[in-house]
C-alpha cells in the first residue's frame, strides 16, 4: 500500500531537484588601480615646515564600485565620468543611477573615539600605531573623552574593546589581522591596497559577491553572461578632505550610538545612497574611473583604473 | 519467481486509485481562496466621496472646531483577497499645499516594554487593548500615476523606468509619504499611529488620488474605524498652530473620536457631530489624556489617571474588564489588563 505513495513522492522530489531557476548569479572579481599621487599631501610638521607626505596607503579613502547599465564620459552627465541615470522627477534631486549592485573597498568605520568619527577607513592600517601615527603626521588631533591628546595607540585598541565588548582586533575590523597574501606575516601587504612602486600606484583586488548578471534584454545571437552587451562596473574614491581629512560619504548623524558618561555622540557611517547618487558626494580632488568595464563575461577579471582626477 | 499475494495487489491498486482521485479532485478545485478571509459587513475596497458625492475638497482650518467639523469618519474592512484593501478618494489640486491626515486606532499603543534612552520614546507600561488595533498607510500622488481601479482593486504609484539595457526599474512617483526614515526611504507613521503628509504644492485643476491602504484591522470584529482630514495648508502648521504643540503624542489628538462602535453602517460620516452616538464611550477622554504634554509632574501618571478612573468606574458598576472574549460591550476597557503590565500604573 505504501508503494504508490513512495513512487509518487519519489517522482515529485526528483522533479524538484531538476528545477533550473535560470538565474545568472556569480561572484565577480577584478582589481582597482589608484595613482599614488592621490595620497600625496603637503603638511606642516611640528617645526612649522612644509613637507610632503606620501605615497601612503593610509591616505586612500573608501573606494565605491557600482554596477550600472552604462557609463557616460566626462562632460556628458557630469564634469567627470558618470553612470547612466534615470529621469529626474524631483526638483533639486539628481536622477538616480539605479545600480544593479556594487561593493566598497575599505569601509568607513567608527574608530572608537569621537575625534576619529568619519576619519577612519578599514583596510588602510597595519596596526593601531600606524593609525595614530598617520593622524599625528597629517596634523589631525586624536583626542580622548577629556579632549586630551591620545599619545598611545594601545589606548585606541582598549577603548574599542571596551566599547564593543570584544577582545580581538578581528572583531573590531579596523586594522590588518589576516595574512591575506600568505607570506607568513601580517603587514602592509595584507591591506586592501598594496603600493606598486614600479607603476607608482596602489592596486587592490575586489570581489562583488552573489551578483546577478544584467544584460541587454534586446540582444540577439549571444549568450548572456558570456558575450551579450551587459552592465558596466565603475567606481570612484572619496579622497579625504584637505585639512580635516573627513570623508564626504560619511554621515555624521548616523552610525554607532555612543551615550555614556560624559560622552554622547554618533560614530558616523557611510551614506546609504552613494551608489545611487554619486554626484551628491563626488567633489574636487576625488578620483574616478575614466572608463567603465562592460562585464559581458562574468568570468572576466577587469582592471579598473581610477585615473580621472575630479577638478 | 516471487509469488504475488492477490490481496496485496488489490490493495495497491486501490491505493493508487485513491491517490489519483484525490489528485483530480484537487486540481479540479477552482477556489479563489475566499474561505480563508473573514466575512465582514464592511467593504474592503471602496471610493470615498465628499458629502455631496463629488471629489473631496480641502477645508480651511483655523480652529479646533474646524477640524472636528471637517473630519470624515468611516470604517474599512479587511482585504478579502490576497491583495491589499483600502479606501481611495480623488482631490483636485488647489495650487497650494494640502494636508492629508488619517488617524486609525484610538491611540498608538502596543506592548513594547523595552526601555529606550530617548525620553520621547519611552516604554509603554500598559498592555495593549487589542480591540481597537489597526493601521492604515497613507499614499497620495497624481491620479495619472495611480495603477489601481478605484473601488475595485488597490494599486500604487509605481511606474517602470527602462534603462539602456532594457531592464525595468520600478520607480515610485507617490508624493506621499514624503517623510524619510533612518535609511532615507519614505516612511509611514508606524503601526496604529496617525499618518499624515503634506503635498507641498498641488497643481490647480489637476486630479490627485489619495490611497488609505489597510494594513491591519482589529482582531475582534475586523472593522477598523478612522478619521480623515483633508485641509488647506501644511500639516506641520496645522499641528503647531491649531494644537499648539509639536510634540509627537499630540498627533493622536488632531482627530479625536475616530473609534466607532460597530453598531451601524460603516459610513462615511461627515463631521464629528454625525458620529456622536457611535463613538465609544470614554474614547475621547482616553485620547485627550494620552495627548497631554508630558511635564515632569505628570509624565509617569498621565495615563494612570484615565486607567485608575476606568478601574474605579468598572468597580462601581460591578463590572470586570474583558479582553479575550467580550460578552458585553460595556465591559470593554481601554486600559486592558493591568495585571499584565510590568509596572502597573506607570505608563509613560
Amino acid at each position: 500500500m505504501r508503494t504508490p505513495f513512495l513512487m509518487i513522492a519519489g517522482g515529485l522530489s526528483l522533479q524538484a531537484c531538476g528545477y533550473e531557476e535560470q538565474l545568472l548569479i556569480t561572484n565577480l572579481h577584478g582589481n582597482v588601480h589608484i595613482p599614488a599621487e592621490s595620497t600625496v599631501r603637503d603638511v606642516v610638521d611640528i617645526d612649522g615646515n612644509l613637507q610632503s607626505v606620501g605615497p601612503d596607503v593610509r591616505g586612500l579613502g573608501p573606494v565605491y564600485l557600482g554596477l550600472y547599465s552604462s557609463i557616460s564620459p566626462a562632460g556628458t552627465v557630469e564634469r567627470y565620468p558618470y553612470p547612466e541615470i534615470g529621469p529626474q522627477f524631483k526638483e533639486g534631486v539628481a536622477g538616480d543611477a539605479y545600480p544593479y549592485g556594487g561593493t566598497t573597498m575599505g569601509d568607513l568605520r567608527f574608530a572608537c573615539l569621537q575625534s576619529l568619527s568619519c576619519l577612519v577607513v578599514s583596510g588602510r592600517y597595519v596596526d593601531y600605531d600606524a593609525m595614530l601615527d598617520w593622524f599625528q603626521t597629517v596634523g589631525v588631533d586624536v583626542l580622548d573623552s577629556n579632549e586630551d591628546p591620545v599619545g598611545n595607540a594601545e589606548f585606541i585598541r582598549q577603548t574599542c574593546f571596551d566599547i564593543f565588548n570584544v577582545n580581538t582586533d578581528r572583531e573590531v575590523r579596523l586594522i590588518a589581522t589576516d595574512d591575506k597574501n600568505g607570506d607568513g606575516k601580517v603587514d602592509e601587504g595584507d591591506l586592501d591596497f598594496v603600493y606598486d612602486e614600479q607603476a607608482n600606484e596602489f592596486v587592490g583586488p575586489f570581489e562583488i559577491r552573489q551578483q546577478e548578471h544584467f544584460y541587454d534584454q534586446r540582444a540577439e545571437n549571444c549568450t548572456p553572461g558570456t558575450d551579450c552587451a551587459a552592465m558596466s562596473v565603475w567606481g570612484w574614491m572619496d579622497t579625504p578632505a584637505v585639512g580635516s581629512y573627513r570623508y564626504k560619504t560619511c554621515d555624521t548623524t548616523e552610525g554607532f550610538q555612543f551615550p555614556r558618561y560624559n560622552e554622547n555622540f554618533v560614530g558616523g557611517r557611510v551614506f546609504l545612497d552613494v551608489l545611487n547618487f554619486p554626484t551628491n558626494y563626488i567633489e574636487t580632488g576625488d578620483y574616478a574611473a575614466t572608463d567603465g568595464f562592460e562585464w559581458k563575461n562574468v568570468y572576466d577579471e577587469p582592471e579598473i583604473y581610477l585615473d580621472f582626477v575630479v577638478q | 519467481m516471487m509469488a504475488v499475494n492477490p490481496l496485496s495487489l488489490s490493495l495497491r491498486f486501490l491505493a493508487l486509485g485513491g491517490v489519483t482521485a484525490s489528485w483530480v479532485a484537487l486540481t479540479a478545485c477552482n477556489s479563489n481562496g475566499d474561505r480563508f478571509f473573514p466575512e465582514v459587513d464592511v467593504p474592503d475596497v471602496y471610493v470615498l466621496t465628499a458629502e455631496d458625492g463629488g471629489d473631496v475638497v480641502p477645508a480651511d482650518i483655523l480652529t479646533a472646531d474646524d477640524i472636528s467639523a471637517n473630519t470624515i469618519f468611516a470604517e474599512v474592512g479587511p482585504a478579502r483577497t490576497t491583495g491589499y484593501g483600502g479606501v481611495t478618494f480623488e482631490m483636485v489640486g488647489t495650487g497650494a499645499p494640502v494636508c492629508l491626515w488619517v488617524d486609525p486606532e484610538i491611540v498608538f499603543w502596543n506592548e513594547v516594554i523595552s526601555a529606550r534612552p530617548s525620553e520621547s520614546d519611552r516604554k509603554y507600561a500598559y498592555p495593549d487593548n487589542i480591540y481597537d488595533d489597526g493601521d492604515i498607510d497613507l499614499f497620495a500622488g497624481l491620479s495619472v500615476y495611480y495603477t489601481g481601479s478605484p473601488g475595485e482593486t488597490i494599486g500604487d504609484f509605481v511606474v517602470q523606468y527602462e534603462d539602456s539595457l532594457g531592464n525595468q526599474v520600478p520607480v515610485s512617483l507617490a508624493a506621499c509619504p514624503n517623510r524619510t526614515g533612518p535609511i532615507g526611504d519614505p516612511v509611514s507613521g508606524g503601526r496604529g499611529a496617525p499618518d499624515w503628509c503634506t503635498l507641498p504644492s498641488t497643481d490647480i485643476g489637476v486630479s490627485y488620488t489619495v490611497l488609505l491602504r489597510t494594513w491591519s484591522t482589529p482582531l475582534d470584529d475586523d472593522r477598523l474605524s478612522f478619521g480623515l482630514l483633508v485641509a488647506n495648508g501644511r500639516c506641520e502648521d496645522l499641528k503647531s498652530d491649531v494644537l499648539g504643540s509639536t510634540a509627537l503624542q499630540v498627533e493622536e489628538c488632531l482627530i479625536t473620536g475616530e473609534s466607532l462602535s460597530p453598531d451601524g453602517p460603516p459610513g462615511p460620516f461627515y463631521g464629528a457631530g454625525s458620529v456622536r452616538d457611535r463613538v465609544w464611550d470614554h474614547s475621547v477622554d482616553f485620547e485627550e489624556q494620552y495627548c497631554l504634554e508630558p511635564s515632569t509632574e505628570d509624565r509617569t501618571v498621565r495615563m494612570s489617571v484615565f486607567c485608575d478612573r476606568e478601574a474605579e468606574r468598572m468597580l462601581d458598576e460591578g463590572r470586570t474588564c474583558e479582553r479575550e472574549v467580550i460578552t458585553d460591550p460595556a465591559n470593554r476597557c481601554f486600559c486592558g489588563d493591568p495585571t499584565r503590565s510590568p509596572t502597573p500604573g506607570g505608563a509613560n
